[in-house]
C-alpha cells in the first residue's frame, strides 16, 4: 500500500478493517453464548460488535503507526498482554 | 470541555476543569456534540478521575486532587489477586488492581478498583486488536504517560 502511496492514515484504516473483517469470521466459530456476550460487550464499549475501530484509537492517543501495528496482531490469547509488574 | 468515558462508549460528559464539575450525557444528546476531545473519565473504586488536557498541558484530576501529568508524575500499578500473573485470564469479578499515585508536595494517593474485562477472559475473545488496558483505566493512563508522555492525546480537533 506504500508502493501505491497510501498514507498512514488510509493503510491503518484498510489494515483495521481488513482485520475486523478476519476477526468476525473467527467469531462465527465461536460458540454460543460466548459469542452473543463478545460481541455485546464490544457494543458498550467499542460501539461496535466487532472491536475497536481506528477512531477509537485515535481518540485514546493511537497514532496511524500504532493502529497498522495493532492490526498486524491477533486477538484472544495471542494479544501480546505483557505483566506491568 | 468535552470529555468522554474510558469504559461506556455511549456516554460523554462537559467537564469543568476549574471547578471539577462533571456532567455525563448520552452520546446522542450531548448538548458538547462536536467538540474537541479533550478527556477521558471513568471511577476507579469510589473515586472519579479525569485525564484531560487543559491550554496545552495534560493533567490528573483525581478526586478533588488535580495534578499536571508530566515526567515528575509517578505511576504505579498493580493486580492484587491471585491472578496476577496472567493477565489474559483475570476477569473483573475475580480481583482488583491498584494504582498508587505520587507527585511532587503531594500526598501519595492509592486507589483501588475492579479491573479486568467482565465475564469472559480475554484469551477466549478472538476480537482483534483489544489491549488490556481498554478494560483498566489506571493501567491505560500509566501506559500511555510511559510511552510518550501522552503527547498525541486530545491535541487534534477531532470529534471523541
Amino acid at each position: 500500500m506504500r508502493g501505491e502511496g497510501k498514507s498512514d492514515e488510509q493503510i491503518a484504516r484498510a489494515l483495521n478493517q481488513q482485520r475486523r473483517d478476519i476477526g468476525e469470521k473467527y467469531k462465527d466459530l465461536t460458540p454460543e453464548p460466548l459469542r452473543s456476550e463478545i460481541y455485546a460487550r464490544n457494543l458498550e464499549r467499542y460501539q461496535d460488535k466487532l472491536g475497536p475501530t481506528a477512531d477509537w484509537f485515535r481518540a485514546r492517543g493511537k497514532s496511524w503507526a500504532d493502529i497498522i501495528e495493532s492490526a498486524k496482531r491477533t486477538g484472544g490469547g495471542d494479544l501480546g498482554l505483557k505483566s506491568n509488574k | 470541555m468535552r470529555v468522554i468515558s474510558h469504559d461506556i462508549y455511549a456516554e460523554v460528559g462537559e467537564f469543568d476543569p476549574a471547578t471539577g464539575n462533571l456532567t455525563t450525557f448520552d452520546r446522542d444528546s450531548a448538548p458538547n456534540a462536536g467538540q474537541p476531545l479533550r478527556g477521558l473519565y471513568q471511577s476507579l473504586g469510589d473515586t472519579p478521575v479525569v485525564f484531560y488536557r487543559d491550554a496545552g498541558q495534560l493533567r490528573l484530576r483525581v478526586g478533588d486532587l488535580v495534578l499536571p501529568a508530566d515526567e515528575a508524575l509517578s505511576l504505579q500499578w498493580r493486580l492484587v489477586d491471585a491472578t496476577e500473573t496472567d493477565l489474559d485470564q483475570h476477569v473483573a469479578e475475580d480481583g482488583a488492581a491498584e494504582l498508587a499515585i505520587t507527585a511532587p508536595d503531594t500526598r501519595p494517593v492509592v486507589l483501588r478498583y475492579s479491573s479486568g474485562p467482565p465475564r469472559i477472559p480475554l484469551a477466549l475473545d478472538p476480537t482483534p486488536g483489544v489491549e488490556y488496558d481498554h478494560w483498566d483505566f489506571g493501567l491505560f493512563i500509566k501506559n500511555i504517560l510511559e510511552k510518550n508522555g501522552g503527547a498525541p492525546l486530545f491535541v487534534e480537533d477531532t470529534p471523541g
